[in-house]
């Protein structure tokens, strides 16, 4: 996979962050002095990468085997997190005089709860000896108070479009793709500031066009069927009336791509506004609808019901239009 | 047995299937040697045999009768039938006749080994035989009959409709000299699914031992008839008016309210047919999806409370609406769980592998990187080998993400 | 949702391919009428759905009251959501009719007269059977 294959492997070759990257060499001079270390921005901007080159920079070749990476949506919960940094900090480390310490790497942090995240607090605490953790989220804001206090806040920012395209070329080079320069265009414009994104799709467009070369109407094509055609669709049929098939593209949705009802309502607010055939007014209406049911959601018993309830919302809503 | 004792002695006392029955006594009546056979095809309990005996009957047939439930063999059909296909009788109780009409009921049964040629003997019978031949099965369409349908005609038989099975059961009542409420007839005709026989075993066996029979007399009938239990706990439901109502036919229901309430969502599409109406009563029931939210372990007091307004996003909006096919029985969650468990299971394990070779969740792997691996995979063969060495998948991964068998050469 | 009699119904053009899959599914023409009918004998199921989606509509047919002989549909019916033939053109018994005492007597003469009607003479044969 290119967005693995390109990856880069050490600070100067990662795209922009520039500011975040000259900080953190000053850091990375004086390891010992090194404190737990919080990441925070936009996806696909860096925050994993340069945390993986920090583990090579600190620990070097076999920095696998004293790297912990964890993901907070993986993890069953703070106590799964806990047993599993207890039993890396125990074999991992120690073993090698020249490596300072431990690294875990901890990411989508800022979907931790609360109260999760105090009990993160004292596992930080008490592992401060042998181990640094990297925790990357998102929003900075939703990560507690007294972690952010321990740690050392690097931002990451929206990366430029010029810099997503350079590299996107120097990929497309590499692997000798031949690609229209709309197409790449095309492609930093879907991406939206998310590197992994724009090169998967920049790969994906290689696979589907082949011998072709590379052009926007397959980036329009590819970028079609990776997103949210369905979603898009569901929501189509919703308001034209068609409740049950739409009903069936839901369930689809859920079983077929496995999407939990939080990733279906969040993609459903974001095609809302990009439909075309709704009026600027009405998304505020409908945006309203489901902000309702994004909130019945969380508590409710049953997701489909749900969903479905907000399908039927759709429906009605959508009646009137239906010539 | 009721069954029995109001047996049907005139084609027009079989109920039902009316233009079945008419195609049947005209092919029956223009019947000659070299005609075809008649195929009875339909449901069980609603007329097919009724209808050959009762017309056996009338017109003076003498009936040969053989049923799957016979050990059936080449042998035994040649030895039974084959003395009326061409030969003058032997057999005392036939004498008087001439005229004989054979009759295979339930073919369907012509199945396994302890039925060796049985398709072949019916076909050869069909030709050699100079009586006409009737055949009955529940369902024609069956592939091993698919070589006897050349030399059919077909006759299809549909359930009886519950007017109709109500108005015989009335009269025998009746005759039986039991006085019942209407109530209760138009219930057993509701659940008889339209199978007539079954329906006046249900009568009988409620009946049994009374001469009134009253509404409050119906105990939960029987094991066998959870579904006749759900099917009438929805139907009435559906169909009240008012939450008391409702909320009576749900406590005398053995269908617990979790169940209850995810077969009410499966259902309302079909019952509400208007786009308003839909969304007003989904709206309610969001609402007491919430609730049974937040009651899980804790706030019993609440429940009482979730399960009004869940039944009142069922009730009936006055005036009859546009109709509805039947209704669900079993909530589509359970089967769309068991039946996708092995795809979720094969999309978790992609989604960690993958998740673990590209530094993200496995969430984030599903949402952001599937969808353009599936591409990859499916429309370029050579990236697609290297890849998944790459990230560890496995045929039936790959398979399942390229929507694609895997060949014998990549 | 569109109520459709199986007696006598008009179309807007179909074109070859869809009056085909019409025939086979049970449809007929009736030139001298000008209308199209449900032929006995064919997939009511299937004529349903084809002429659903040549109608662009929901599709139901009426039902003819074996009694009283009027055609009439099947949503004001009692037994809409139990009824496992709902919208098949079949013979019923309409609500009005369901309503009179001596039911079944009536539906037995109805009946009775239906296959006479309908049927062909019996063809002589040379020993009149006897019932028995």
């Amino acid at each position: 996979m290119w967005v693995e294959k390109y990856r880069p492997q050490s600070l100067e070759k990662v795209v922009d962050q520039r500011e975040t990257v000259e900080s953190l060499k000053i850091l990375l001079k004086d390891p010992l002095t090194m404190p737990h270390l919080l990441f925070s921005g936009p996806p696909g901007t860096g925050k994993t990468t340069v945390a993986l080159c920090i583990a090579r920079i600190l620990q070097g070749d076999l920095w696998r085997d004293f790297t912990l990476e964890l993901n907070a949506s993986d993890e069953r919960g703070i106590n799964t997190v806990r047993e599993r940094v207890k039993s890396f900090s125990r074999h991992a480390v120690g073993l090698l005089g020249n490596i300072p310490f431990g690294l875990i790497i901890l990411d989508e942090s800022d979907q931790m709860t609360a109260e999760a995240q105090t009990a993160l607090r004292r596992i930080m605490e008490t592992s401060f000896r042998t181990s640094r953790f990297i925790l990357i989220c998102n929003y900075s804001s939703r990560i507690i108070e007294p972690i952010q206090s321990r740690c050392a806040l690097f931002r990451f920012s929206t990366l430029k479009t010029e810099d997503i395209a350079r590299h996107l070329q120097f990929i497309a080079k590499n692997e000798g793709v031949n690609t229209k320069e709309e197409a790449i265009r095309s492609i930093v414009d879907f991406s939206e500031g998310d590197l992994r994104r724009a090169i998967n799709t920049l790969q994906a467009a290689t696979a589907y066009a082949r011998e072709q070369p590379l052009d926007e109407r397959v980036v329009t094509k590819v970028v079609g069927q990776a997103g949210p055609k369905e979603v898009r669709n569901m929501i189509q049929k919703a308001m034209s009336g068609q409740f049950e098939k739409s009903r069936e593209l839901l369930y689809e949705l859920m079983t077929k791509h496995g999407l939990a009802g939080s990733d279906i309502i969040r993609q459903i607010h974001r095609e809302i506004t990009r439909m075309e055939e709704i009026p600027a007014k009405e998304v505020a209406d409908l945006a309203q609808i489901v902000a309702e049911y994004d909130y019945r959601l969380v508590e409710g018993a049953n997701e489909d019901i749900q969903l479905s309830a907000l399908l039927a919302q759709f429906a009605r809503f959508g009646s009137p239009h239906r010539t | 047995m009721w069954t029995e004792r109001y047996r049907p002695l005139s084609i027009a006392d079989v109920v039902g299937n009316e233009q079945a029955k008419l195609e049947f006594i005209i092919w029956l009546d223009r019947w000659k040697i070299g005609a075809k056979t008649a195929l009875l095809h339909g449901p069980p309990g609603v007329g097919k045999t009724a209808l050959v005996e009762a017309a056996a009957r009338e017109r003076g047939y003498n009936l040969i009768e053989m049923n799957a439930s016979d050990a059936r063999t080449e042998a035994a059909i040649t030895r039974i039938v084959g003395r009326a296909a061409g030969e003058t009788s032997l057999d005392a109780t036939i004498e008087g006749s001439e005229r004989n009409l054979i009759f295979l009921d339930e073919i369907d049964g012509l199945f396994g080994r302890e039925d060796q040629g049985g398709v072949g003997a019916i076909i050869d019978l069909i030709q050699r035989s100079r009586s006409p031949v009737v055949l009955a099965a529940n369902n024609a369409s069956e592939p091993k009959l698919r070589s006897l349908r050349e030399y059919c005609i077909t006759i299809r038989f549909y359930e009886i409709r519950p007017p109709l099975i109500v108005a015989l059961l009335q009269k025998i009542c009746q005759l039986e000299g039991l006085s019942v409420d209407s109530d209760v007839l138009k219930m057993i005709g509701r659940s008889s699914s339209g199978d007539l026989r079954a329906a006046l075993n249900d009568l009988q066996r409620l009946a049994q031992g009374r001469t009134v029979l009253k509404k409050s007399d119906i105990p939960f009938v029987s094991e066998r008839d959870r579904n006749l239990d759900v099917s009438r706990t929805l139907q009435e439901i559906f169909e009240s008016s008012d939450l008391a109502r409702a909320l009576a036919v749900q406590r005398s229901s053995q269908i617990d309210y979790e169940t209850l309430h995810l077969l009410i969502h499966d259902n309302l599409p079909f019952v509400k047919r208007d786009v308003v109406e839909l969304s007003e009563a989904y709206e309610r029931l969001s609402e007491a999806d919430v609730l049974f939210g937040r009651i899980r372990g804790e706030h019993w007091g609440l429940l009482g409370y979730a399960i009004e307004l869940m039944l009142s996003s069922a009730l009936s909006e006055g005036p009859r609406r546009a109709t509805a096919p039947a209704l669900k029985l079993i909530p589509s969650k359970f089967i769309r769980l068991a039946r996708t468990r092995s795809e979720r299971e094969l999309l978790e394990s992609i989604s960690t592998k993958v998740g673990k070779n590209c530094h993200t969740s496995r969430a984030i792997a599903k949402r952001d990187i599937l969808p353009y691996l599936r591409i990859m995979l499916e429309n370029d063969g050579d990236a697609a080998e290297d890849i998944s060495t790459y990230l560890g998948l496995d045929d039936e991964m790959i398979e399942y993400l390229s929507g694609r068998e895997k060949g014998p050469e990549a | 949702m569109i109520t459709i009699s199986r007696n006598g119904f008009k179309l807007p053009y179909l074109g070859k391919e869809k009056f085909v899959e019409l025939m086979r599914s049970g449809i007929a023409y009736d030139k001298a009428r000008g209308l199209f009918y449900v032929v006995e004998g064919g997939n009511p199921e299937r004529a349903k759905a084809t002429l659903a989606e040549i109608l662009d509509d929901e599709v139901v047919f009426s039902q003819t009251c074996l009694v009283c002989k009027r055609d009439f549909g099947c949503a004001d019916c009692d037994y809409r959501i139990s009824c496992p033939t709902r919208d098949v053109p079949l013979f019923c018994l309409c609500s009005s009719c369901r309503e009179r005492p001596n039911l079944y007597e009536s539906y037995h003469i109805a009946n009775e007269a239906f296959l006479k009607a309908a049927s062909t003479p019996i063809r002589k044969r040379g020993v009149q059977a006897e019932s028995r």
